[in-house]
């Protein structure tokens, strides 16, 4: 019964998301189809004004030394001057110069000699009366915009500014790509938002009635369920609620009923006797609450709800993250005796070094007040350096913000771990863990762009207000949504008989990080934070394209997190998807080292991610492992927090030392030497793996079992 | 609230959320690109003026004393019908100087400072800001060391430049709202059509809960041939029985009790 009912809601679910997502994608792409014709015919108008301006700037010195007297076909270093003329405009292939009759005299490189019939043709027409010539499609490769060159009036002859179709069409390809990664953050915002709202709204009310009558049919009656809505759901719950109150109720008054007759007259114990055989026989099977009324069900801490917030935690932060350099780099001024480059990075290193104090401490905070207030305290904490920085008027008032948004940031991110710690179902924790890791790549994908745009058209200031808006808006959510036990003051951390400090002689935990976490995310860190955007670059791509291709780890880390968490919770040997993931990724560093293009850096940040995502994941089953098999001696969160602090070191170490390489020598070694460090920890981890495997696994057992 | 209205008004509201964030984001996208190609264009106006003057500048020639600037402004101007004015300046002490000038006009404290702001912290070789629907671009000039000596800006009304904007911005607004009415015209019956049957079930289901609860103990025989769907129907049926079996049981239970009161 109950397969049929969870199929029955699910497949109601299911066609809702799919009609939304759909009208919700089919309507984007009409709004996109629109706006880019209309974006394409601004371009193709604004490129054309720009080449205009230059060749205006031509026309009017060229005016002025025939005015001069100078002879128009004689003039001195002419294909220099237009040669130089030519860098005011991208686009601009060629400039060439003719009489009225079509006759060459100068032109620009880039200049084909096949085009000299058809500037002859051209001049054949008849312009007197036409202030502005129109462009012409000149050839397959160039559009033409033919300017007039005049002395007191009259016609002297022609300036043609030669547009590149390819560079035109560039432009207005990377204008779609831009519109289409909006489409992209909008639908992905949408899409966290609407399954946040759907789950809380309607499917956890179909649970909580699929549940409630399983339990009738089962003939239990010890329980009501919650009412979360006022809908259909809600009003059919409320009433078989009732129902169930009311068989409790009966049933109690039938207990009360039987103890009366017991104690009102003994000699009939043979009938009261007779009376409890035959209630135990009729209600054989069913099972009935001690007090007159049901146990009430309570909302129970659901980990998926933990999917917003943390989205719009990470968002916050991303929005942010891409703007934050050239923000500080404005407060550069020569007497702080420091580099611009510095200067530029310093918001980066202050937000890791507090976020990465505050990780520790999140510990002590969630078991002393709950996850859930832990979590509102670091938003909170979050949303104050948000709004401060959007009153920032220099440098170190700057820092300071970022530190307190750190501070914040460190605790409500560790809080969403811990939390998913305590609450994750035995058989979905990897899974949980993943929750937050597509959110994190959701919020990444989205975070980066609107960042950009806000930035250039409300200014930084406001941006940062938008990042406390989205803080705030988590707030809201983490106080209606995030259910915490309520007497969590009474549940105190359990006590362990070790101090955390004896984790480091933890060989499984010590290889684990050492030898495969930090590496992994010093790795991580460089090479998604400046080294590929520096190499895309350096490969020649726009900052646009650069953008575009960074963000295949984000589409492709937040559509993998779900698959790889559900696989490696199938694996019950962590570490030795661990070695392989970090294999993968030592090989696509190595890849996009050799291959030196952009189709082998965007392929090998496709395998990186894979491999990335893998690992993480696997790293989580594998601090679950340890944590089992260290229960007597240290809480899961210890463990956890362990590997989280050296995953922040290892996140601001990686840049800094692998920056130092780049800059003494090119992508290729840095990329090779960033290959060597995984390969080289990966072979040291897998050497002891082979040995303690065995060992280890017993010790894991050995801890389930307890 | 009927369940139907419930997720079409969530369903609604994505859709409106989602398709607003896409318009807003493309608003602001093209009007980046827009701006960004217009200051390119004005910039290579500027680069064409501030060449033939520094050339002066590097040769030693103070700016004040340069005879032809007020020729070279004034036939730069008529370069873009879109300026409406050019500015040379130069610097009196932490401030502005206008020094020549097409339309005269006095310069106002702030903008002398938004100025000095945007010379010292641009990243382009020009730079550009919005100030009270007047856009101004500027560029810079060096003497021959590299130090700043001056510089020059032109404006133009922001109004006119984003008319044409404007009017891509409305047509954007408009297809939003055509977007969000016809999808949730169509989404609307989709769902309807989608959550209707299941409305139906719950309402039927609720009237036979709420007939039951009156009466619970009563042997009256509910019909359930209103919910149309059979699964879910032998499922509620199987409910009911299952309550109805065990309130049976309790009243089997206080019959004999009552028999033993009685005797």
């Amino acid at each position: 019964m109950g397969s049929f009912l969870d199929r029955y809601f699910e497949k109601v679910v299911v066609k809702t998301m799919l009609l939304t997502m759909i009208s919700c994608f089919v309507a984007g792409l009409t709004l996109f189809y629109f706006h880019t014709i209309a974006q394409e015919e601004m371009l193709r108008t604004e490129i054309s004004n720009r080449s205009e301006a230059v060749g205006n700037s031509v026309v009017r010195l060229l005016e002025t030394a025939i005015q001069t007297g100078i002879p128009f076909d004689e003039m001195v270093g002419m294909n220099e001057f237009l040669q130089s003329n030519m860098k005011n405009s991208d686009e601009l292939s060629y400039i060439a110069i003719t009489n009225t009759d079509g006759i060459l005299f100068y032109n620009s490189q880039g200049f084909e000699q096949s085009l000299r019939g058809i500037l002859k043709r051209f001049s054949l027409g008849s312009y007197e009366n036409i202030e502005k010539l129109p462009p012409f499609e000149i050839s397959n490769k160039y559009y033409d915009i033919p300017l007039k060159i005049k002395n007191n009036n009259i016609d002297e002859g022609y300036l043609h500014l030669g547009v590149s179709k390819k560079s035109m069409e560039s432009r207005i390809n990377d204008i779609y790509y831009d519109i289409l990664t909006i489409l992209f953050v909008a639908m992905v915002t949408g899409f966290e938002f609407f399954i946040f709202i759907f789950r809380n709204n309607v499917t956890n009310s179909f649970l909580d009635l699929v549940s409630i009558m399983k339990r009738i049919v089962a003939d239990d009656y010890t329980r009501t369920s919650v009412k979360r809505t006022k809908d259909a759901v809600g009003e059919l719950i409320q009433k078989l609620n009732q129902l169930v109150s009311y068989t409790a109720q009966n049933y109690y008054q039938l207990i009360k009923k039987i103890e009366k007759i017991k104690q009102a007259d003994a000699s009939k114990d043979d009938q009261y006797h007779h009376i409890q055989e035959t209630l135990i026989e009729e209600t054989d099977g069913k099972t009935f609450p001690a007090t007159e009324m049901p146990k009430q069900d309570v909302l129970q801490p659901v980990v998926e709800n933990l999917r917003l917030p943390a989205f719009l935690l990470v968002l916050a932060e991303t929005i942010l993250v891409t703007i934050l350099p050239s923000y500080a780099a404005q407060f550069y001024t020569p007497s702080l005796g420091l580099s611009q480059q510095f200067i530029s990075g310093s918001p980066v290193l202050v937000f890791m070094l507090f976020s990465g104090i505050a990780i520790p401490l999140s510990n002590k905070i969630s078991y002393r007040i709950g996850f859930q207030k832990a979590l509102i305290v670091g938003l909170v904490f979050s949303t104050i350096g948000h709004l401060l920085a959007f009153l920032t008027t220099g440098l170190m008032f700057l820092l300071i913000t970022r530190a307190i948004t750190a501070f914040g940031y460190g605790i409500a991110y560790a809080s969403c771990q811990n939390y998913i710690a305590a609450y994750a179902p035995p058989h979905k924790r990897i899974q949980s863990y993943a929750i937050f890791a597509v959110a994190f790549g959701a919020a990444y994908i989205c975070g980066a762009p609107i960042g950009g745009i806000l930035v250039e058209n409300v200014g930084y200031n406001i941006t940062f207000f938008f990042a406390a808006l989205s803080a705030i808006f988590c707030i809201m959510i983490a106080k209606r949504y995030i259910v915490d036990f309520t007497n969590f003051t009474l549940q105190k951390k359990r006590e362990t008989n070790r101090r955390p400090r004896q984790l480091f002689k933890n060989m499984p935990l010590f290889f684990s990080v050492f030898f495969s976490g930090l590496p992994a995310r010093m790795i991580f860190s460089s090479l998604i934070c400046f080294i590929y955007p520096l190499y895309l670059r350096h490969l020649g791509n726009s900052q646009s394209s650069v953008g575009r291709i960074v963000m295949i780890f984000g589409v492709v880390s937040f559509a993998l997190s779900p698959f790889a968490a559900r696989i490696v919770e199938k694996i019950r040997s962590p570490q030795i998807i661990m070695i392989l993931s970090s294999f993968c990724i030592a090989g696509s560093l190595v890849l996009a080292a050799l291959m030196d293009t952009v189709a082998g850096a965007s392929i090998s940040l496709c395998i990186y991610t894979i491999g990335a995502v893998i690992h993480t994941c696997s790293m989580m089953s594998m601090l679950e492992n340890i944590a089992i098999s260290e229960y007597d001696n240290h809480t899961k969160d210890t463990i956890l927090s362990f590997y989280f602090i050296f995953e922040r070191v290892g996140m601001v170490s990686g840049p800094a030392i692998f920056s130092v390489i780049l800059a003494q020598y090119d992508f290729k070694l840095t990329l090779l030497v960033m290959a060597g460090v995984v390969m080289v920890t990966a072979i040291i981890f897998s050497i002891y793996s082979l040995f303690n495997r065995f060992q280890g696994n017993t010790a894991a057992l050995k801890g389930a079992n307890a | 609230m009927k369940l139907s209205s419930k997720i079409y008004f969530f369903v609604f509201l994505t859709i409106t959320l989602t398709l607003s964030l896409l318009t807003v984001l493309m608003h602001f996208k093209y009007h980046m690109t827009r701006s960004e190609l217009i200051n390119a264009r004005f910039s290579i106006l500027a680069h064409d003026m501030k060449w033939v003057i520094e050339r002066g500048v590097k040769l030693g020639i103070e700016l004040t004393e340069l005879k032809n600037v007020q020729q070279i402004i004034e036939t730069g101007i008529k370069q873009d019908k879109d300026v409406s004015s050019v500015t040379v300046f130069g610097f009196d002490q932490d401030a502005v100087e206008p020094l020549y000038q097409t339309t005269p006009s006095a310069l106002d404290p702030n903008l002398s400072r938004h100025i000095m702001e945007s010379i010292f912290s641009t990243k382009r070789d020009y730079w550009s800001f919005e100030v009270e629907g007047t856009g101004y671009i500027g560029i810079n000039f060096k003497d021959a060391l590299g130090a700043v000596l001056g510089g020059l800006y032109m404006t133009y009304s922001v109004d006119l430049i984003d008319k044409e904007e404007i009017k891509e911005v409305q047509s954007l607004y408009l297809r939003l709202l055509i977007s969000i009415l016809i999808i949730s015209i169509i989404s609307y019956f989709i769902s309807y059509k989608t959550i209707k049957p299941l409305d139906d079930n719950l309402l039927e289901m609720n009237n036979v809960m709420k007939d039951y609860l009156e009466n619970p103990n009563s042997r009256q025989v509910h019909d359930l041939s209103l919910i149309r769907h059979p699964d879910l129907r032998k499922i509620f049926s199987k409910t009911l029985s299952a309550s109805k079996h065990t309130l049976k049981s309790f009243e089997q239970v206080n019959k004999i009790i009552h028999e033993v009161e009685k005797s």
